[in-house]
């Protein structure tokens, strides 16, 4: 199975390296999608189907709290799960993201293996099902 | 809290620069009060508000600058440019101060200033040097400094949970 992925992040190089992490986590099937912050990123929701947002919190614009919050109060949007990719470490502000409505939060610096077992773990893919991805041209094998 | 915080810099800078820029980092000599400047055309700042206020400081030549962009986003040193390369050193401050702040005191709230790149020849910040704190690092493709700058003299500030 495929997946859409829309990247959260005004860092175009953090876009980057999230999108590889997203490819080498066994996800390259899919689409990924990017926007440099939380407005941008619910326009774009509006015009293509994606199965999980993966957002930075601190954005101009729109931060990433704003934007979890503002899903999870549209009725199309609110089911979409949003994972957290940020610097940000203090207990009061994770407490914050997860009570809005955050599925996941990745800390800056991550490791491939953090967002592999983090985008696993809130697709509710089991860890030992790689084979259920579609991996796109990956498995072609001349 | 000098030494925590200390601590907390450089735990936090070899960890980024580890995981995500794959450059192992060496710190030289104890701290100082007063930031020494290499060779170091490249910097950015960013201000940070909280339990402390003032400003984190990244300075680095071009040439560590571009080899750990070229890492970090898993490119070749000849597809880099400049605008890559201030992205690139803006994110790894970004990174470096919000994993210092959490390694110091992950019970406080630390706000993070958007990042930017400032002029090697930009003045320097007028704060005494009791309230400046420097690391600097050697890496294979040269050296970094990371200062930071305290706005208000809170080393005596008993308020803080340092972790």
């Amino acid at each position: 199975m495929a997946y859409n992925f829309l990247i959260v992040d005004d860092s175009p190089p953090v876009r980057t390296v999230v999108r590889k992490a997203i490819g080498a986590a066994g996800f390259a099937g899919g689409e990924v999608s990017e926007a440099a912050d939380g407005r941008a990123a619910l326009e774009l929701l509006k015009r293509k189907w994606i199965d999980l947002v993966l957002t930075d919190f601190n954005m101009p614009v729109m931060n990433g709290l704003e934007l979890i919050a503002a899903m999870k109060g549209d009725a199309d949007l609110g089911a979409i799960p949003v994972v957290v990719i940020t610097t940000e470490g203090s207990e009061e502000r994770v407490r914050e993201l997860l009570r809005l409505g955050a599925a996941g939060i990745i800390r800056k610096p991550f490791t491939i293996e953090q967002v592999r077992s983090t985008l696993f773990h809130v697709l509710g893919v089991p860890e030992n099902d790689e084979g259920s991805l579609d991996r796109g041209d990956e498995d072609l094998d001349f | 809290m000098k030494d925590l915080l200390i601590a907390a810099m450089k735990t936090s800078i070899s960890e980024v620069l580890e995981t995500m820029f794959f450059c192992p980092l060496e710190f030289e000599g104890p701290p100082t009060g007063q930031a020494e400047v290499p060779d170091a055309p490249l910097a950015a700042r960013l201000a940070f508000t909280g339990p402390l206020a003032g400003v984190m400081q990244l300075q680095l030549s071009r040439g560590l600058a571009l080899s750990l962009t070229a890492d970090f986003l898993g490119v070749d040193r000849e597809a880099v440019d400049d605008l890559r390369i201030a992205e690139t050193v803006k994110e790894m401050l970004n990174m470096f101060a919000g994993n210092t702040f959490s390694r110091f005191d992950a019970g406080a709230v630390f706000d993070l200033g958007f990042p930017a790149m400032v002029g090697a020849d930009a003045p320097r910040l007028a704060t005494p040097a009791e309230n400046r704190l420097a690391v600097t690092g050697q890496t294979l493709h040269g050296p970094l400094e990371c200062e930071l700058i305290v706005e208000r003299n809170a080393w005596n500030c008993t308020e803080i949970s340092a972790s």
